[in-house]
């Protein structure tokens, strides 16, 4: 495939996909109808009606108004059936094509293609879904072109390996020889162990509340015969059987879990290319993708208490917009030791995770103590007026304290030629690295309260940095705070 | 490793802001006809709910008391606040970076590198074009300092300071 002002369309295949997808609406619609509750099944039988009347055409339209084009300077997407859009995307603007392949499209040998660009979300592009080598071609294509741009030829036969069916056998392709990190079934599933999350379980108590089966018939089935003594049982001792549910609950969060990881993370595997790391992952619906190099705005090493007790931790990219739904966090590593883990990142950036961690002042255990005392005092207070038992609350004292120290011991920053380190956290840790070229803004604030006692909060900002958790050094001291910004400063502006 | 301590960049100037340029004086003024606007509008709630409570039998203080006292002290801080964010406001443009140090309470010290600039926007709202001012917007990449405001400047300053500043945007994508 070259590039030319020819139009090309979706896989015609799109349209039948498209319609199985649609069909679970259809279902949800006449789910009451199906169910047999008479009252609104008219209602709801004439809303089917007129969903299949909307959306059937509504596919075929969408499908026939899709056009693309690769030009040799453009990648245009026509798209829309009311609202016609028209997106140009300069090849130059690319920064990462991930090529996907859901279940149904592994059998229809089709796969989307999700065009990323830097910054807004407005300017990505998806075609959804044109046949597996046509995805292949368009990410050549792409890749072809934008080395031209660059002017550099160099990577070319490394790039051409990557033209390998998606998701074959790993052995029959350079086996894992040059990855620079993958994961064996059972890493992937010791991550999942790892990784319980109540989501999934929330998720599935909504669906049983909307199916709304019957808790009678539910325990009927499972208590099979012994139907009587497990009642009688349960009757007799309300305590266990409220411990077995709970317990029942977390192991299934548990479960859904490892589910959701080995599905995710299952033959797992990061590689080197040139300037780019190639990454490809997942069960049911595979994906691969790539991260330029120099798109990596900082290296993201995060553990708890469980897993760095076994010695396990995960590493993620910060990156700016290559992919949203991810929050500009590329996983490189789900679950991995601290050897493989600064492998990579001294393979991806030469940057180094530092042994030696400079505290923050003492005192910030003072202020957190101080701060949370007075926070647990006015909760107290105001509860007091309706139910005095509160006062208990007063046993969380030592929790607090024990927490300040923790949170003191854990946190501290490092410098070092060309990267500033921060280390916080104490049920959440974080590692930070950042390269010093990549920070964006430099900041130091002084709280009132800090200020009576000389002490800073140091900031640097970086493209794509969580707002939520992000690398505050807290309650510095003021010169160790301002000699820092000093020194990060000059490096990062020598002159 | 150890921090460079031959400088010759000037320290972030934590304490003072001397040898910092200071705002538009006439910003004090948008200030203080906004926080005052917004204490009268505070002050008309107070006295609606006053007059809904006007035949409350069992009243502590007579009417009228409570939306004066309203009044009273929120237009006492809507004259302290602008005065004293105008005090703690300065800005410096240098040769690399811009630097901005502010607040009354909590105190922000930025370093703004001037080849992170991602673009600029100057902007006046319906007050500050009565006076004369805007408030100049510096967009970065970072999370937080996306959008860095430099307010209560006088528009000529503000057109200036773009104008010089435009000139480091650099097309290098991220």
């Amino acid at each position: 495939m070259k590039p030319s002002n020819e139009a090309r369309r979706l896989h015609p295949l799109t349209l039948v996909q498209r319609m199985i997808v649609s069909l679970p609406g259809l279902i949800f619609i006449l789910l009451p109808v199906l169910r047999g509750s008479e009252s609104t099944a008219w209602f709801n039988m004439a809303f089917a009606f007129a969903y299949a009347v909307a959306v059937l055409p509504w596919i075929v339209l969408y499908y026939v108004r899709f056009r693309y084009w690769i030009t040799p300077s453009e990648l245009i997407i026509h798209s829309g059936v009311l609202t016609r859009r028209k997106r140009n995307i300069p090849i130059e603007r690319i920064q990462n094509i991930e090529i996907e392949q859901g279940p149904m499209q592994r059998m229809m040998r089709t796969a989307k293609v999700a065009v990323y660009t830097a910054g807004s979300a407005s300017a990505e592009g998806v075609l959804e879904y044109v046949s597996l080598e046509e995805a292949r071609e368009i990410r050549a294509v792409v890749r072809e072109m934008q080395q031209e741009f660059s002017g550099s030829d160099t990577q070319n036969s490394v790039l051409s390996s990557l033209d390998e069916p998606l998701g074959q056998d790993a052995s029959t392709v350079d086996a894992d020889l040059d990855a620079l990190f993958s994961m064996s079934p059972k890493r992937v599933v010791l991550a999942g162990v790892f990784r319980f999350s109540w989501l999934y379980m929330a998720g599935f108590f909504s669906l049983m509340q909307y199916v709304d089966p019957d808790p009678t018939v539910v325990f009927a089935w499972l208590a099979g015969d012994n139907f009587e003594e497990w009642s009688a049982i349960i009757e007799a001792s309300p305590w266990i059987a409220g411990i077995l549910v709970v317990g029942g609950a977390v192991s299934l969060g548990w479960l859904s879990g490892i589910a959701v990881t080995v599905n995710r993370y299952h033959r797992f595997r990061v590689r080197l290319l040139g300037d780019k790391l190639h990454r490809e992952h997942g069960l049911m619906t595979l994906s691969e993708g790539t991260i330029p190099l120099r798109r990596i705005q900082a290296y993201i090493i995060r553990t708890n208490p469980l897993m760095k007790r076994f010695g396990w931790y995960r590493l993620e990219l910060q990156t700016m917009g290559i992919d949203l739904k991810q929050k500009g966090f590329q996983v490189a590593a789900p679950l991995a030791t601290m050897e493989e883990v600064e492998g990579i990142i001294s393979s991806l950036g030469g940057m180094t995770v530092p042994s030696e961690w400079q505290p923050v002042s003492r005192l910030t255990v003072r202020r957190f103590i101080i701060r949370n005392a007075v926070a647990l005092g006015v909760v107290i207070a105001s509860v007091w007026w309706w139910w005095q038992g509160i006062i208990w609350g007063v046993a969380l004292l030592p929790l607090i304290v024990l927490l300040a120290i923790f949170r003191y011991r854990n946190m501290g920053y490092s410098v070092s030629m060309g990267e500033l380190a921060v280390r916080k956290g104490v049920f959440r840790k974080h590692v930070w690295l950042i390269p010093t070229p990549k920070i964006q803004t430099f900041s130091l604030t002084e709280s009132f309260f800090q200020r009576r006692l000389d002490l800073s909060t140091v900031y640097v900002d970086t493209a794509g940095a969580s707002p939520v958790s992000a690398a505050d050094i807290v309650d510095l001291p003021e010169e160790a705070a301002t000699r820092l910004i000093q020194g990060v400063y000059l490096e990062f502006n020598p002159d | 490793m150890e921090i460079p301590t031959d400088i010759n960049a000037e320290p972030p100037n934590r304490a003072s802001f001397e040898g910092l340029e200071s705002l538009d004086r006439s910003i004090v003024r948008v200030w203080t006809i906004k926080t005052g606007l917004f204490s009268a509008i505070l002050a008309i709630g107070v006295l609606v709910f006053d007059i809904m409570n006007f035949f409350e039998s069992d009243r502590a203080v007579p009417f009228g008391v409570y939306p004066l006292l309203t009044l009273g002290v929120t237009l006492a801080l809507s004259f302290w606040i602008p005065r004293l964010r105008y005090k703690y406001w300065g800005y410096d443009l240098r040769a690399q970076e811009l630097l901005l140090v502010r607040g009354i309470f909590n105190r922000v010290h930025t370093i703004i590198p001037l080849r992170r600039i991602q673009h600029l926007d100057v902007s006046q709202d319906l007050f500050e074009r009565e006076y004369d001012v805007a408030k100049l917007i510096i967009h970065t990449a970072g999370t937080r300092s996306s959008d860095v405001i430099l307010p209560g400047l006088s528009l000529e300053v503000a057109e200036r300071l773009r104008d010089e500043m435009k000139e480091f945007i650099t097309d290098e994508a991220l």
